[in-house]
């Protein structure tokens, strides 16, 4: 007996730890990018079209194909060294360095802290490293919110 | 009974019985659910459903036991071999689920719960786990980790069963799973700390068998054996990373399986761990829902509370594994995370048992033991319906039997390739939806893969050759990515037609990068993409915005599902400017390009564009093999927000199953 509650103690201590871990995790988050941001709604990852703007066509180029971004969703929060998207396949991690472009769906420039939380984004770029599993967003163009008739 | 009989209780028999229903259950919705062949879901699917029937060497690290039993799965008698390795992720993503099951079933004390009510928060917290949106999406295409999960529900219940028998030849067996689970994820090792507390708390006195614990770790040893395979067949790798670090040394073999990825491993700074915790937090509340959360916090403290020595055991395997999958830094982060969502559901199957029980005291009171009969049975019922509902809301989400794209492209480029042509494809893990056929069927021997046998082909071996290429080259070509072509390899400017468009899958998020599938032919001469007078078959004269569709030409009017059309579209640009062009048949979308394929604009530098110039389009399009029997229309929209317009109506047939049909392009009678 005297060793299950040595066994308590110590789990016990571990379960506090993690909750206490989770709980300042959950405090940092917040803190860093604010409650007062519309919450995520069940369908928020599913994108709408690519708006019918010549200038970004102009500006993505036959490379990049406009209609094939390579992840579509919307910003959960900005990292240090990369944004994090929650899409229809889940949340998705997109490196952001140096030479990733930022527009606005109107073709003008952005910088990635002009970006907001959900804001939906369109991302084109590349997938690096062993075996595929990492995004380096080359380009990344805000797309206009979803409108109500915007299926 | 002493807490030491309960351990030792044998299963029950209904417990054999609901463990084998439930991977029945599971088995046939993943079997609904399969992805018929092969599939861009995850990036180097196509290499995991072709290495196992060559027995190659997979990427890094390598796989063994992964590449081996998929062999054994490469030997059913019926689909193509990427169905067959489809199928075994269905049936070890089953045998996960029957296996929770018993975990659960095995841990949960009788004190706790009634055996209704253990054997319904076990039903519960399995069909949860069996439908939740990852593990589902896993178990229906070659990957890894479904196998992953079923050797790790092994080796627990090796281990529980010596923890039952405590015979050494019981612990020798979980030694041996144990080392063999490292051959479907390396990540498993981090486990070990985990065991060995447990066995400490099962059996302290093994303290003092230090030729017990060299015998352990001896057997252990035979089950990571398998890694000699890395040294046996890496002559087989093409990929240019994998060949950097080829497994031929000690130190190859080192970086080729603990030491790969290390630039993605503990790849955050430490004032980013919290909001990769969350991330991980938003994880299980994605595969389980907040409520889901809830109840494994509350099946912790019942772990900690009632069952302490598997809480340990749990709760360390837990902990590693989060603890170093928060850290790293990969595109598709969930899958990773599995095994966490596996031990994750034994922490709910102890919440729901709590509730039950307390459920369960209540209606005691009623004192009318016919009442309280009747009251659990719909509790239990109602629990296990309730645990359904993951079913049904993830089925549309994870349902990959119309997953065709590939190969329907794919058995249309073979037919359509010109004999003694070459393809160029990506190269290494990433070309293996081309070299797939080539590798199994031996399809069209005479068409050359540059770079099937290396990664760095020259040029001088496409001399002479008709060129044609499934993914953009030159200028296109991102040097330094995943699969690239030597820069050298063909030259810049040639120019590159599409002659074949594959369906557009339309799923962002996918790595859909991955998911263009055109087939472009490459020459040194401009196409004809002018044209100063026309005739269509079809005149339509349609103004859309900026220009006017003059007409098209379509053959043939009928089609076999999975088959393709020849489509020429002649345009009249009144607005020079640059222009989507969308099809689709019936309700789905088949391709999005721009008008004139991206070439118009050199296309006018170096030949010339006149205004009263036709463009001309023409390419073949590839029919869904999944499309309906019947008559549908083709239509055409400009991108983007224009107008739908009908240009024709095409007869679909369909008279050939899809799988008989790419095996008989693929070459197999």
């Amino acid at each position: 007996m005297a060793k299950n509650r040595w066994g308590i103690i110590i789990g016990g201590a571990i379960l506090i730890v993690m909750l206490m871990l989770g709980s300042f995790s959950i405090g940092v988050y917040f803190g860093r990018l604010g409650t007062n941001q519309e919450a995520p709604r069940d369908n928020a990852a599913a994108p709408p079209p690519i708006p019918p703007q010549n200038l970004l066509q102009e500006k993505v180029g036959e490379e990049l194909q406009i209609n094939n971004p390579d992840l579509v969703g919307r910003l959960r929060f900005v990292g240090k060294d990369g944004i994090q998207l929650i899409t229809e396949q889940g949340n998705k991690f997109v490196i952001v360095d140096e030479d990733t472009r930022v527009w606005n769906w109107s073709g003008e420039t952005l910088q990635v802290r002009d970006l907001g939380r959900y804001d939906i984004l369109a991302v084109y770029g590349d997938f690096i490293q062993d075996d595929g599993r990492q995004l380096r967003a080359e380009l990344i163009v805000r797309l206009p919110p979803r409108q109500p008739n915007n299926p | 009974m002493s807490v030491m009989e309960e351990n030792r209780r044998p299963l029950d028999r209904i417990d054999c019985w609901l463990a084998l229903a439930l991977t029945a259950l599971a088995m046939f919705v993943y079997v609904q659910t399969l992805t018929p062949s092969l599939s861009y879901l995850s990036p180097d699917g196509n290499e995991l459903a072709t290495i196992p029937y060559l027995l190659g060497l997979a990427h890094s690290p390598g796989y063994p036991v992964y590449t081996w039993l998929g062999k054994l799965f490469t030997l059913l008698p019926f689909g193509d071999i990427a169905h067959r390795v489809n199928l075994m992720s269905a049936t070890m993503g089953a045998l996960s689920v029957g296996s929770l099951y018993l975990l659960i079933t095995i841990i949960l004390n009788p004190r706790i719960a009634s055996p209704m009510l253990r054997r319904t928060a076990a039903l519960f917290s399995a069909l949860l786990f069996a439908f939740s949106p990852t593990f589902w999406s896993q178990s229906v295409i070659a990957e890894v980790y479904a196998p992953n999960i079923a050797f790790i529900a092994l080796t627990l219940l090796a281990l529980l069963y010596w923890e039952r028998t405590r015979r050494d030849r019981d612990f020798f067996l979980f030694a041996l799973a144990f080392g063999l689970s490292l051959g479907t994820h390396l990540s498993n090792l981090g486990f070990a700390p985990a065991f060995v507390v447990f066995i400490l708390l099962t059996d302290p006195s093994t303290l003092k068998r230090p030729r017990w614990w060299l015998a352990a770790i001896a057997v252990f040893g035979i089950g990571i054996l398998q890694f000699l395979w890395l040294p046996i067949r890496a002559d087989t790798l093409n990929d240019r990373i994998m060949l950097e670090r080829a497994p031929v040394t000690i130190m190859g073999m080192y970086r080729y399986t603990l030491g790969a990825f290390s630039q993605i491993k503990f790849a955050f700074p430490i004032e980013e761990l919290p909001l990769r915790l969350v991330l991980y937090i938003d994880l299980i509340r994605n595969e389980f829902g907040l409520s889901g959360i809830l109840f494994g916090l509350v099946g912790l403290f019942s772990l900690l509370f009632r069952r302490t020595k598997y809480y340990f055991l749990l709760v360390l395997m837990y902990l590693v594994h989060v603890w170093f999958f928060i850290q790293y830094r990969v595109f598709d982060l969930e899958v990773f995370f599995l095994a966490a969502h596996f031990i994750w559901a034994i922490f709910i199957a102890f919440g729901i048992a709590e509730l039950l029980r307390a459920i369960e005291r209540l209606v005691k009171r009623l004192k009318n033991s016919f009442s309280v009969r009747i009251f659990t049975a719909a509790l239990a019922v109602l629990t296990i319906l309730f645990s359904l509902i993951p079913l049904a809301r993830n089925w549309y989400k994870s349902d990959r039997s119309d997953d065709v794209a590939v190969n329907d492209f794919y058995a249309n480029v073979w037919e359509i390739l010109p004999e003694n042509s070459a393809l160029i494809t990506r190269g290494g893990v990433m070309g293996y939806d081309a070299f797939y056929w080539a590798l199994i069927y031996n399809t069209r021997p005479d068409v050359f893969l540059p770079t099937l046998p290396t990664p760095f082909p020259v040029s001088t071996s496409l001399d002479g050759l008709d060129l044609y290429s499934a993914t953009p080259v030159g200028t296109n070509q991102k040097a330094g990515g995943l699969g690239a072509l030597p820069p050298d390899l063909l030259p810049q400017d040639l120019w590159q037609i599409p002659v074949l468009i594959g369906a557009h899958q339309n799923q962002p998020g996918l790595l859909s990068q991955r998911g263009r599938l055109v087939l472009y032919h490459l020459t040194e001469e401009p196409p004809d993409l002018i044209a100063e007078t026309v005739s269509p078959s079809t005149p339509l004269n349609l103004k859309l915005g900026g220009v006017t569709l003059l007409g098209i030409d379509l053959e043939p009017e009928s089609v076999e599902s999975g088959g393709r059309i020849h489509l020429t579209l002649y345009w009249n640009i009144l607005k020079p400017d640059r222009y989507g062009v969308e099809l689709s048949l019936g309700d789905s979308i088949l391709e999005a390009h721009e008008l004139g394929f991206g070439n118009l604009a050199r296309y006018d530098k170096e030949v010339g564009i006149s205004k009263d110039s036709v463009i001309v389009e023409d390419y073949w399009l590839v029919v869904p093999s999944k499309t309906p029997a019947g008559t549908h229309d083709l239509t055409l929209r400009l991108l983007i927000g224009g107008e739908v317009s009908p240009i024709a109506e095409i007869l679909v047939l369909d008279e050939e199953k899809d799988m008989e049909r790419w095996l008989k392009i693929a070459g197999e009678s």
